[in-house]
């Protein structure tokens, strides 16, 4: 390696450590300016701003960056000052020592990216350097008025502080022992293949005596070696997967911290530019979130934390007249639940006003008054996220021009996510983030309902009891468990998900406690399948208006489950079904484009539809819920649409509901057995039109005096 | 040098074919080739539709497609393909077919707009055909915007050629309508 590789290499090496001591330097300043510390505190702090801008200055030095070792020198020096005594930094001085910290990281990414970059402008720099000599000839004093300007407008380093964090996009930082212990997996990954090969050398040269097939007993003994040597091959595999997982987990990972800790410093340099005073406090800024999400995170957070010190927060006079402490409260929390982050940025300011969204929609000609008035606080909230919409009056560099909460949005979307604001007028505003996180796999709950398998995250059951008859009782039309001296509401989820009707639970079927919220709901579903951790995939984006999932995750046998949303389901089970009054009509077509042809046909003519993919299933349907028609394919496997209309016909309770059967033949010939069968009708698939359809159920349920 | 391989008088009468092909494609001028705009092209309720070429990806038995509840009724499912879970949707539900004549048991991966794929169900796999590419710019130009182009061929049934993008977006546009 010649001399100018080995340097540049060392500088790239040096980019990481000079953010980390610059990070380091950032928070001790912020502490320093906001107070409140005895003079053992202040020691520490001062003394530690000292010590990494020495070795800020030594390693720049030993790198060759003259100008950025220079500069983190005389930095020191105007902090050196403040050491011994038991001072709050000045803001004038906290102003220009973290600009100065900022100029620093951005000659050392230069030197990063060019061989040889351009010296410092001489004006800019010229005028750096002369307010640290006026800051080291009068600590604590205002510094001169160039630098009251340059508070005025900060740099815009300083407000890019959180949108320029560099995630590790120009390479991860791994460490020693991280490589060692997949290197060691590496190790355990290669004996077990050696020895499935052996295995299967072993179990092929054993075929090959034909002795094996004419002894049962030695057939069995090799049979039983096999299963042992697959149980135990899949033990091992399983424990290398999960502990690779893990290891790409404290790789690919970094904790939210890493983007919520430099906001800090913008919120600091947005209250001194507005005049507002403000404390942000962080909380679950330790879970570890994949790269990408936190990378797209970052612009959405900078966004609503400008928002909240902009439009959100108070001036302290106006705080102080309502009675409010003169420091806003500004929350960011994360928490994660499951594969899914829940990250919540408060303010205990103004609020949103619903009037002013009102005058500004109407302004925007986007409603009427009167489709307004028609809309409850939330919609009207929903309206902040319409691009260049914007109820804040006068514009400012930061806010106003309507793009932040459209581009948050946007931003959120594009990771999966969902954005809600909760806001009382004078008491605040919270912007909910909800995403799923896309590393790792989740525990899984599977049911079954019907004949398909849904997952629940399996954090949100608390409990799985059976049903015992005593302990249910009906209330309001609706079923409710008591359970442990309190009343919980039971809702079938087949019904939730409208694939059936929803039954009435029977004796030792199990329902899934489910707190969420403060409410509880118990869940009943006809099995349950076990649990497993998964990996939970976002549903293509087609599905986005179906809020009842959170994704899908890929089962061993090559299908895929459904996983449910626990928040969905709390909130469900209070929206009554708009179609319960309808008229009910139950597809059975093995077939999915007849499923999905015949229910928008009939969805489109008001039938609530549910579907069966198999005779069998649709029996069972027909056992537990009512239906006005049944539309039945005649070629399905296992029992055709014949043998299904007999046994509809024969039972005296699901006599009465009309039978229409469709066959992709035209089937003339064969309609006497149709009618043999005991079918009211048959229609070919081939004029499946929807007047046609519609025309046929219309004729079989006309004796009935039913319409949708 | 001699090739090792033993011969194999199936595999010549294959390489001849080849050799065949390859200079009937190279007699064609390439202009020739240009001008012509290729289809994919599929029975969909007795009548003849096509989709682009370029837009095909992939042709696949139509199975392990897991329905979701709660969905839009054109949607069909879900299914993995490559790793990435696609929207599996109903062609005939889409295009307001009058009926079909075999139950789809074809599957086809689609391109979309920005690369994003997704699956449509098929009765039968497609055959490629061609059309003269003017004939297409007539068509999408009187067309004005619409999802599905009726373009008349010669001594044969008109073909219906699917916009799919324009076609799913006038579809999600219909129900947020009616919604």
């Amino acid at each position: 390696m010649d001399n100018d590789s080995f340097m540049r290499d060392l500088v790239a090496g040096f980019e990481s450590e000079a953010k980390d001591l610059v990070d380091s330097i950032t928070q001790n300043l912020l502490a320093a300016e906001k107070g409140g510390l005895d003079s053992a505190g202040y020691g520490a702090i001062y003394q530690k701003i000292c010590r990494d801008l020495h070795t800020l200055k030594g390693s720049s030095a030993t790198c060759g960056l003259s100008e950025v070792s220079d500069l983190s020198h005389r930095l020191e020096d105007v902090v050196v000052p403040f050491k011994n005594g038991s001072a709050v930094l000045p803001a004038d001085s906290a102003d220009l020592l973290l600009k100065g910290i900022d100029v620093v990281l951005d000659r050392v990414r230069l030197h990063v990216a060019q061989a040889a970059p351009p010296p410092p402008d001489p004006a800019e720099w010229g005028a750096l350097m002369a307010e640290i000599e006026a800051a080291k000839a009068a600590p604590g004093e205002k510094a001169p008025e160039k630098a009251a300007d340059s508070r005025e407008a900060p740099p815009a380093a300083q407000e890019e502080t959180v949108e320029s964090l560099d995630l590790g996009e120009n390479g991860w930082r791994v460490n020693a022992r991280q490589v060692i212990r997949m290197m060691n997996e590496v190790e355990r990954l290669r004996e077990l293949q050696l020895r499935l090969t052996d295995q299967s050398r072993r179990l092929s040269s054993g075929l090959q005596d034909k002795k094996w097939l004419l002894d049962p007993v030695a057939l069995e003994a090799l049979l039983f070696q096999l299963q042992h040597a697959m149980i135990f091959n899949a033990e091992e595999t399983g424990n290398l997967v999960d502990s690779l997982e893990e290891q790409l987990k404290d790789i690919g990972m970094l904790s939210f911290n890493t983007i919520a800790q430099p906001l800090h410093r913008q919120v600091r340099d947005l209250c001194r530019r507005f005049g507002k005073q403000a404390a942000l406090s962080v909380v679950g800024g330790e879970i570890l979130l994949d790269r990408r999400i936190l990378e797209g995170l970052k612009g959405p957070l900078v966004h609503l934390v400008r928002n909240a010190v902009d439009h959100g927060l108070e001036s302290p006079e106006q705080r102080d007249a309502s009675g409010k402490h003169k420091e806003g409260a500004l929350v960011i929390r994360a928490e994660q639940q499951g594969n899914l982050l829940f990250l919540e940025v408060s303010d205990d300011g103004r609020g949103i006003d619903p009037e002013k969204i009102r005058k500004e929609a109407v302004k925007r000609g986007l409603f009427s008054k009167e489709e307004l008035a028609a809309f409850n606080e939330s919609q009207l909230r929903q309206l902040l996220f319409h691009s260049g919409f914007s109820t804040k009056e006068e514009v400012t560099s930061i806010s106003g021009r309507g793009v932040g909460l459209d581009a948050v949005k946007t931003q959120v979307q594009s990771l999966k996510g969902t954005v809600e604001i909760q806001s009382k007028p004078g008491q605040g505003t919270r912007f909910i983030l909800t995403l799923p996180i896309e590393l790792g796999s989740s525990p899984i709950l599977s049911v079954r309902v019907g004949a398909q398998s849904f997952g629940l995250p399996l954090l949100s059951v608390q409990n799985i009891v059976r049903v015992h008859p005593e302990a249910l009782r009906i209330s309001r039309e609706n079923w409710e468990l008591d359970f442990e001296g309190r009343s919980v509401p039971v809702r079938d989820l087949g019904g939730l998900l409208r694939i059936r009707l929803p039954k009435k639970p029977a004796a030792g079927q199990p329902l899934l406690l489910m707190p969420f919220e403060g409410r509880e709901l118990a869940l009943f579903v006809d099995e349950i399948l076990g649990d497993e951790n998964l990996v939970l995939h976002p549903l293509p984006p087609e599905f986005a208006g179906v809020p009842a999932f959170q994704g899908a995750s890929l089962l061993p046998s090559g299908e895929l489950m459904l996983i449910l949303k626990a928040g969905w389901l709390a909130r469900a089970e209070e929206t009554r079904d708009p179609f319960q009054d309808r008229l009910k009509a139950l597809v059975v077509d093995d077939s999915l484009t007849a499923r999905a042809m015949h229910r928008n046909m009939l969805e489109s003519a008001g039938y609530l539809v549910h579907s069966a993919a198999s005779a069998r299933q649709g029996l069972e349907l027909l056992e537990t819920s009512t239906y006005d028609v049944v539309l039945c394919d005649i070629g399905m496997e296992d029992m055709d649409g014949l043998d299904f209309t007999r046994a509809v016909k024969a039972n005296p309770r699901t006599r009465p509901i009309p039978v229409i059967l469709v066959s992709a033949r035209d089937g003339e010939k064969d309609l006497p057995d149709y009618w043999e069968a005991g079918a009211d009708a048959f229609l070919s698939k081939k004029d499946c039109s929807s007047g046609r359809l519609l025309a046929e159920v219309d004729k079989v349920m006309k004796p009935k005096g039913k319409k949708p | 040098m001699t090739d090792p391989r033993p011969q194999d008088p199936l595999m010549d009468a294959a390489a001849k074919l080849l050799l065949t092909r390859a200079a009937r494609l190279r007699e064609k001028p390439e202009e020739e080739a240009r001008d012509l705009f290729w289809a994919a092209e599929f029975p969909l309720g007795g009548k003849a539709y096509a989709l682009p070429l370029e837009t095909l990806v992939a042709c696949q038995p139509l199975r392990l497609v897991t329905p979701v509840p709660l969905c839009d009724p054109h949607l069909a499912g879900i299914v993995r393909f490559q790793r990435q879970l696609l929207s599996v949707m109903s062609l005939a539900a889409l295009v307001g077919s009058a009926g079909w004549h075999r139950d789809p048991s074809v599957m086809l991966i689609l391109r979309l707009e920005g690369d994003r794929p997704a699956a449509v169900d098929c009765e039968e796999i497609p055959r490629t055909s061609s059309l003269p590419q003017e004939t297409v710019v007539e068509a999408r130009r009187r067309g004005e915007g619409a999802a599905v182009l009726s373009i008349q061929r010669p001594g044969q049934e008109p073909l219906h050629l699917i916009e799919i993008s324009k076609l799913l977006s006038q579809t999600l546009a219909g129900r947020s309508h009616g919604q």
